[in-house]
C-alpha cells in the first residue's frame, strides 16, 4: 500500500520554514519617515529601530523574537514530522501543535500594528498601516513649528509567506480528516463493538 | 500518546521561558534596560557631548555628533545689486546620507519689517558624518538695509526670519517667526563692496 502523505502538511512545513529563512533578511513590515530617517521594521523574528541611521534593538523585543524563532522552528519541523506521518496514532497531537501557530503569528501580528497604529492615531500622528501618506506632528511636539514628511508603511515578502503558511497548515488540518480517516474492514463495520471503538 | 503530548507541552513552555529568563538574566542588575536600551535613554534624554548649551531640548541636539551650524566666512553683501550671501559649515550628525532640498526664509526686523529673502540655491547632499558648507544666498533690499543701517548706527539690529521653510532628508519643517540674533555690524555690511 502506498504510503499516505499529507501534502498540504508537507507544503506548510516548507512554507514555514522558508519564511521563518526569508524573515531574517526582511521584516514582515517596514515604516519609512522621510529619506530613511526613521525606519521601524517589524517582524515576529526580527524587529528593529532606525533612528537617523542608527539601528537600535529593545531587548525584550529581541527576546519575543528568539521565541517567535524557535516557535516557527518547532513549527515546521513538526509538521514536516506530522506531514509524512498523518496516519500515525499520535499525528495528531503533531498536528494539533503545529497548524495554529502560523495563523496566530499572522492574526496577532496584524492586530498588534492596528492597535499600535490607532494608539498613534490618538495622539495626532495618523500613519498608514500600508501605503504612504503625509504625517504631520502635532503642534505640541514640535515647539509650534509644522513639522510633515512623507511615512510609507509596506507589508513585505515574509508577511504575505506567513499568510501562505497559515492557510496551508489550516488546509493540512482539514485534509487530515480525509487522509487519517481510519480504513474500516466491512465485516467489522457491522460489528456492534468496533463500531463503538472507532466512535471512541 | 500520552509522551508525545506531555513532550510537546515541556517544548512550548520551554520555547517561551528559556529566551525570557537568559534575557532578564543578562538584565539581572539593570531591569529597566530590557525596555530601555541605553541608545534609546540618551535619544529620550537628549545626553550630548558635543551640542552647546540652550539646544538640550532640540531633537538634534540629543544625536552625538550634533555641531551647531559654524559661520564659514564673513556674510558678503552686494550694496548695488543687493545680493547676499552668507556661508556655514554643517556636519551631518547622521549614520545615513542628508539632504537639504529646500531651505528658504524671509528676513525682517524686529518689528517685521521686510528686508529680504535668503535661500539655498541647489539642493545638497552631505555623506554621513561629513562637513559640507552650505551657503545661504538671497537679496536683501538696499535701501532698507542703508535705512536701517542708519537708523542703529550707534547699536545692534535684531533681525528676525520669517516663513522658513526647510526640506531636510525628506521632512518638511515650517516655522512661522524665529528671531535669529543681533546683527552689530550692519553698517559695515550696507558699506561693504563685496560681491558674492
Amino acid at each position: 500500500m502506498a504510503r499516505k502523505i499529507n501534502w498540504l502538511g508537507f507544503a506548510a512545513g516548507i512554507v514555514t520554514l522558508v519564511m521563518l529563512v526569508v524573515s531574517f533578511f526582511e521584516p514582515w513590515w517596514r515604516l519609512t519617515v522621510g529619506q530613511n530617517l526613521i525606519k521601524i521594521n517589524a517582524s515576529p523574528i526580527y524587529t528593529s529601530f532606525g533612528i537617523f541611521g542608527t539601528q537600535l534593538t529593545v531587548p525584550l523585543i529581541w527576546a519575543a523574537n528568539l521565541v517567535a524563532i524557535l516557535t516557527f522552528s518547532a513549527c515546521g519541523i513538526i509538521m514536516l514530522i506530522y506531514s509524512l506521518i498523518p496516519t500515525k496514532p499520535y499525528a495528531n497531537q503533531l498536528l494539533g501543535f503545529s497548524y495554529k501557530k502560523p495563523l496566530y503569528a499572522v492574526v496577532s501580528f496584524v492586530a498588534l500594528l492596528v492597535i499600535i497604529l490607532l494608539i498613534a492615531g490618538h495622539f495626532g500622528v495618523y500613519i498608514p498601516i500600508n501605503g504612504s501618506a503625509t504625517v504631520t506632528l502635532p503642534g505640541s511636539w514640535t515647539s509650534g513649528a509644522t513639522v510633515s514628511a512623507l511615512v510609507s508603511a509596506a507589508f513585505l515578502l515574509p508577511f504575505w509567506l506567513a499568510v501562505a503558511a497559515a492557510a496551508l497548515c489550516l488546509g493540512a488540518k482539514l485534509f487530515h480528516g480525509t487522509i487519517a480517516k481510519p480504513i474500516v474492514n466491512p465485516e467489522a463495520a457491522t460489528n456492534p463493538a468496533v463500531i463503538a471503538a472507532t466512535a471512541a | 500518546m500520552d509522551k508525545v503530548k506531555i513532550g510537546l507541552t515541556i517544548l512550548s513552555i520551554a520555547i517561551i521561558v528559556i529566551p525570557l529568563a537568559i534575557e532578564v538574566y543578562a538584565y539581572k542588575d539593570n531591569l529597566e534596560g530590557i525596555v530601555l536600551p541605553p541608545q534609546i535613554q540618551s535619544l529620550m534624554n537628549g545626553n550630548n557631548s558635543g551640542a552647546t548649551a540652550g539646544t538640550q531640548s532640540s531633537p538634534l541636539a540629543s544625536l552625538p555628533n550634533f555641531q551647531i551650524p559654524q559661520s564659514a566666512g564673513q556674510p558678503q553683501y552686494d550694496p548695488t545689486t543687493g545680493a547676499f550671501s552668507y556661508p556655514f559649515n554643517f556636519t551631518n550628525p547622521l549614520s545615513t546620507q542628508l539632504s537639504f532640498s529646500q531651505l528658504s526664509a524671509q528676513v525682517a526686523t524686529e518689528n517685521g519689517t521686510p528686508i529680504g529673502n535668503i535661500s539655498i540655491p541647489q539642493a545638497i547632499s552631505i555623506a554621513p558624518g561629513a562637513n559640507s558648507i552650505i551657503t545661504a544666498v538671497g537679496n536683501l533690499d538696499p535701501t532698507m538695509v542703508n535705512q536701517l543701517a542708519a537708523q542703529y548706527q550707534n547699536g545692534t539690529l535684531n533681525i528676525a526670519l520669517n516663513n522658513v521653510n526647510v526640506v531636510v532628508g525628506g521632512v518638511n519643517v515650517h516655522i512661522d517667526h524665529i528671531d535669529a540674533g543681533s546683527i552689530s555690524s550692519l553698517e559695515s555690511m550696507a558699506n561693504s563692496t563685496g560681491g558674492t
